[in-house]
């Protein structure tokens, strides 16, 4: 197992060396040291503006003849320095992509991402962010998790009795709501209305637990339906297998049965889910944090796209392919240790 | 029982994994908390601000954040309409000599800046982040503001390489770009690479002369006549050399200025809070017998600022913000399409349902233009196509339906565009119209057809053929945004294309590919928008000025030379001198008419903007003006004790006890049932 689990490490650099060049590629694509200049500078920045930006993050070089013209300008009008057009490749000389992506991997792997919009580390923001997100989404997962491998296992072990029918028909009610829908439903009259909940707003510490419950309650039900029912027909196919029959033969009371036999047995596609989800957990839930004014990472997520604010967002990439090849990991590290019958080699 | 061990170890996990959450929640500082009948008021944002640096916040959320510390020389009259600058750092209007382009600027006394330990003698050469938290803490009192600090702040928007408001002044003052030159090659990425750049500061511009400490005169380079408007802009703020040195690029988050509040905690994505500068000079509302000022009479002759805390809360969401506002924990708000829908009646006028709430409404013009540019050098729209492009284009603007757009994606909060001047500027022109910008769906047709096009069809299905390619017309028309919004518009002008026989296709795309796009010049027409900065017409011609051209932000890249000419002279005129103003007017007519014949845009309307507001917050009289003048909060008034009232709210009983049965019913039966299994 050692062996290979440190071959999955060793793959990890080549396939962050693709995700980097991949992102490095797109986001270059979209958002050019041009457009990057913009919407730092605005749009009414002029060209020698762009320029002068340009040299000082290191896209580009003026040449002695753009120097020349450039102080030129300065000697004209306003309106013949706009006639002056300055051209790449002889006025100045714009940085190769192999030199912008060398700098690119340098800043990924000292997790130097730059400065968001605001002037502020990226890597300070996602270190901010974290909390928040956590708080929110660590407690909404395991609660949903337990609720949703507890009915679960209830629908398997009652299949086709009443009991099964009324958690089945309920998950099937609950997954039909839109959770755009809800959060906006129970952010009206359960917060708003009746003022059970704050409708809006976060504090830092314990203070934080009156803004998080509305939102994890709603957590809980947009996603439990799903969950219940992706659970029950993983319960059922171990329901009906040998080591039930023998466990209740010997004697063995339901409840055993169930979370001693059952569960464990199960445990294998729970932890392909739960590993996958727990990889994402740091983003918190986009639309729930933006909702409710929890200032994580999905909030400044959707700041950062609605913002293009690329260096956020590529830190927020790349963050999110670290998480998601160690939780590939330990979900294989995990299912052996679940399964005896599984062998890393 | 036995399995019922399992409840501890569940029960010690979940624990567990909260304490875990919850100790890294405490990334961001709270905010202090205001004290028993401070009036605060709460306004909210849908994002952080870009910058709390006066010359890096080119936005409209960071201007408005700067105008609450930083001062400029010169800012708008509160209740004068229209827009007239009157002293703000400065102690008089300044004297102009027009022979030598020079400003004299006299500067109030008893200015001073907030106390920080920026000023501190120990603090001096030092970055505020290689100091501990207890030097820190060690602060001094804000000196006196001086002409030196106004020639240094002139200085530093023109140095700063990411500063986006060089464009006010680039050109305009004598040695200004040449100092600009040297300094930004000399800034650093860090701090500790600035000490070259921070001692660039002592050389002299030519234009720029401290006559003493409280006298500044600038010359001008060009006749300039939106110099103040420009300088009254975030960009013309008066800042600390102290400041800028001690904290460097992070300036933008430690404000020092003379203004009326002073920061007391950004938490991004939550909220920035003010609290009123001890250090702010005596200023007082002003006074006006006039009865449109009414509402403000109880206000007028108080000591400003009149709230003692500003709360900004970011809140991205419509609807949170607007059931805060609902809820009293937000003074005004704004409405989204539904919520006008729900507040207003067909009339538009408040519903009487908010009016028993305390909730009034107020709406103004917004200085903005709404239009589509054509890329005047495309193939098939531009001027390579002669008469053929024009008659697309005009077309186009025959074609579009501005009083349906304005109420079906609208909800009426709009004016047809028939002129670039928005209403209630100067350049506005009451009773004009253009031709060109009416909608008429025959004339566009014809049009087509006086062109050489094939117009066929009936009805809202029709089919324009150019016969040199024997193929349907297709235009293409860039959108900055990808939202729900903009695609119901982009169905909105596919439609219009249809009654007149053109296929419109619109591209949706980010802000950034669309500012690459339109920097390319490889769009064919784009959807776009312009607020303007200063109350002279001017700022909105500029935008089809030739030498403008992509890059810079004639992104229809319009060239006409009569329109270039016409253009230069009325620029350089000056409103608000009579003999002046005449000729202005006239020439901005003309260059009406040249955009009439020629349509490089489609012009689209003017924005109007539907506000509620609760009866306990006296809002300011928003007229077009205050759009550009960001220093108003200081005139905001609340009355707490009513504003408390309102946000006070009572839980009922019986929907929580009915939801909380719901839920807990089945958990407990099922509960029941692992019971009586265990038995």
């Amino acid at each position: 197992m050692f062996a290979y689990v440190l071959r999955r490490v060793l793959y990890m650099p080549l396939i962050l060396f693709g995700v980097i060049l991949l992102t490095f590629t797109l986001f270059y694509m979209v958002a050019s040291p041009d457009a990057l200049a913009k919407m730092k500078l605005g749009e009414k920045a002029t060209r020698l503006q762009v320029l002068d930006w340009q040299e000082n993050q290191g896209y580009i070089t003026w040449t002695d003849d753009g120097l020349e013209k450039r102080q030129a300008t300065q000697r004209m009008s306003t309106a013949e320095a706009k006639e002056v057009v300055f051209v790449d490749g002889t006025d100045y000389e714009s940085r190769s992509w192999l030199g912008l992506f060398g700098s690119y991997v340098g800043s990924v792997l000292t997790f130097d991402f730059g400065n968001d919009r605001t002037d502020k580390p990226v890597s300070e923001r996602l270190w901010e962010g974290l909390g928040p997100s956590l708080s929110l989404t660590l407690p909404a997962f395991l609660i949903s998790e337990l609720v949703g491998v507890f009915f679960g296992l209830f629908a398997a072990m009652y299949r086709q009795s009443r009991i099964d029918h009324t958690i089945v028909i309920s998950a099937i009610i609950l997954m039909s709501f839109n959770g755009i829908a809800l959060i906006m439903f129970g952010q009206k009259f359960l917060a708003a209305d009746w003022a059970y909940f704050p409708v809006h707003g976060f504090e830092a510490g314990f203070q934080a637990l009156r803004f998080l419950i509305l939102p994890i309650i709603l957590y809980l039900i947009i996603t439990l339906g799903e969950k219940v029912r992706f659970n029950r027909i993983v319960m059922l196919d171990e329901v009906d297998q040998d080591y039930v029959r023998t466990a209740r033969s010997k004697g063995a009371n339901e409840n055993t049965v169930l979370f001693k036999h059952v569960l464990r047995n199960s445990l294998i596609p729970l932890i392909t889910r739960w590993t996958v989800a727990i990889a994402s957990l740091y983003v918190g839930s986009l639309v729930l944090e933006s909702f409710f004014g929890i200032p994580g990472l999905g909030s400044l997520t959707i700041d950062a796209i609605a913002n293009n604010d690329v260096n956020v967002i590529r830190a927020i990439v790349i963050l999110g392919a670290i998480s998601f090849m160690i939780a590939n990991l330990l979900s294989d590290v995990l299912y052996a240790v679940v399964d005896p019958r599984v062998r890393l080699e | 029982m036995k399995h019922l061990r399992l409840v501890p170890g569940i029960v010690g996990l979940i624990a567990a994994f909260a304490v875990l959450a919850f100790v890294p929640s405490c990334g961001g500082s709270e905010a202090s908390k205001a004290a028993a009948g401070d009036a605060v008021l709460q306004l909210h944002e849908t994002g952080d601000p870009k910058s709390i640096d006066p010359h890096k916040a080119g936005d409209v959320v960071s201007s408005q954040q700067c105008g609450l510390v930083y001062e400029t020389l010169y800012q708008y009259d509160y209740l004068a309409r229209p827009a007239k600058l009157v002293p703000c750092l400065a102690e008089s209007d300044p004297e102009y000599d027009q022979a030598t382009l020079t400003y004299t600027f006299k500067l109030k006394k008893n200015v001073f800046f907030q106390d920080d330990r920026c000023f501190h003698p120990s603090a001096q050469g030092e970055y505020f982040e290689n100091e501990s938290e207890v030097e820190r803490a060690d602060v001094a009192a804000g000196r006196n503001l001086t002409a030196h600090d106004i020639e240094y702040s002139f200085k530093r928007l023109a140095a700063l390489p990411d500063s986006g408001g060089f464009w006010v002044l680039e050109g305009k003052i004598e040695g200004l770009d040449e100092f600009r030159e040297k300094a930004t090659k000399l800034k650093g990425t860090s701090w500790d690479e600035d000490g070259e750049f921070f001692a660039y500061f002592d050389t002299p511009v030519s234009g720029l002369k401290v006559v003493d400490n409280y006298t500044i005169q600038v010359k001008l380079r060009e006749p300039y006549p939106q110099f103040l408007y420009a300088i009254t802009l975030s960009y013309g703020a008066a800042v600390a050399r102290e400041a800028a040195e001690y904290y460097g690029d992070q300036l933008t988050r430690h404000p020092v200025g003379t203004g009326p509040y002073k920061l007391d905690n950004w938490w991004e994505q939550k909220e920035l809070v003010w609290v009123r500068s001890p250090s702010f000079r005596e200023e007082y509302f002003p006074t006006s017998d006039a009865p449109e000022h009414a509402l403000w009479r109880p206000l007028m002759g108080k000591r400003l600022p009149l709230c003692d805390r500003v709360e900004f809360r970011i809140i991205k969401e419509a609807q949170p913000s607007f059931l805060e506002f609902l809820n009293g924990r937000l003074a005004a708000s704004g409405m989204d399409k539904d919520q006008f829908t729900q507040a207003m009646t067909t009339q538009s006028e408040l519903t009487e349902e908010y009016r028993e709430k305390g909730i009034r409404l107020r709406s103004y013009e917004e200085p903005t233009i709404h239009y589509i540019s054509f890329n005047m050098n495309d193939s098939i729209v531009g001027t390579p196509a002669g008469e053929k492009g024009r008659a697309l284009r005009r077309a186009m603007s025959h074609a579009f339906n501005r009083a349906d757009y304005i109420t079906r994606m609208q909800n009426g909060r709009g004016t047809p565009a028939g002129q670039i001047t928005p209403p209630g500027m100067v350049g506005h022109f009451d009773d004009y119209y253009m031709e060109s910008q009416r909608y008429d769906l025959d004339k566009a047709r014809q049009v087509l057809r006086d062109a050489g096009f094939q117009v066929e069809g009936s009805g809202d299905d029709w089919t324009t053929t150019d016969p040199a390619t024997g193929k349907q017309v297709t235009l293409t028309v860039m959108h900055r945004s990808t939202r729900d919004s903009t695609k119901d518009y982009a169905v909105f002008l596919n439609n219009m294309g249809r009654r007149i026989g053109l296929n419109i296709e619109n591209e949706l795309m980010t802000f950034a590919e669309f500012l690459k796009r339109q920097d390319e010049g490889t769009g064919q027409a784009y959807d776009a928008g312009w607020v303007m900065d200063y109350p002279d017409a001017q700022n909105m011609l500029q935008l089809l000025y030739g030498p403008n051209k992509p890059p810079g932000i004639n992104s229809a890249s319009f060239a006409d030379a009569e329109y270039d000419r016409i253009y230069k002279e009325m620029a350089v005129l000056d409103q608000e001198v009579p003999e002046q103003r005449e000729t202005k007017l006239k020439l901005i007519k003309q260059l009406n008419e040249i955009l009439d014949r020629e349509v490089p845009w489609v012009l689209v309307e003017f924005r109007k903007i539907f506000s509620l507001y609760h009866e306990w917050f006296i809002p300011p009289p928003w007229e077009p003006a205050n759009a550009f003048a960001y220093t108003y909060i200081k005139f905001y008034y609340v009355d707490a004790e009513a504003a408390s009232q309102v946000s006070e709210r009572k839980s009922p009983f019986w929907p929580g006890f009915i939801l909380l049965s719901v839920i807990l019913i089945p958990v407990g039966l099922m509960g029941w049932k692992v019971i009586q299994n265990q038995t």
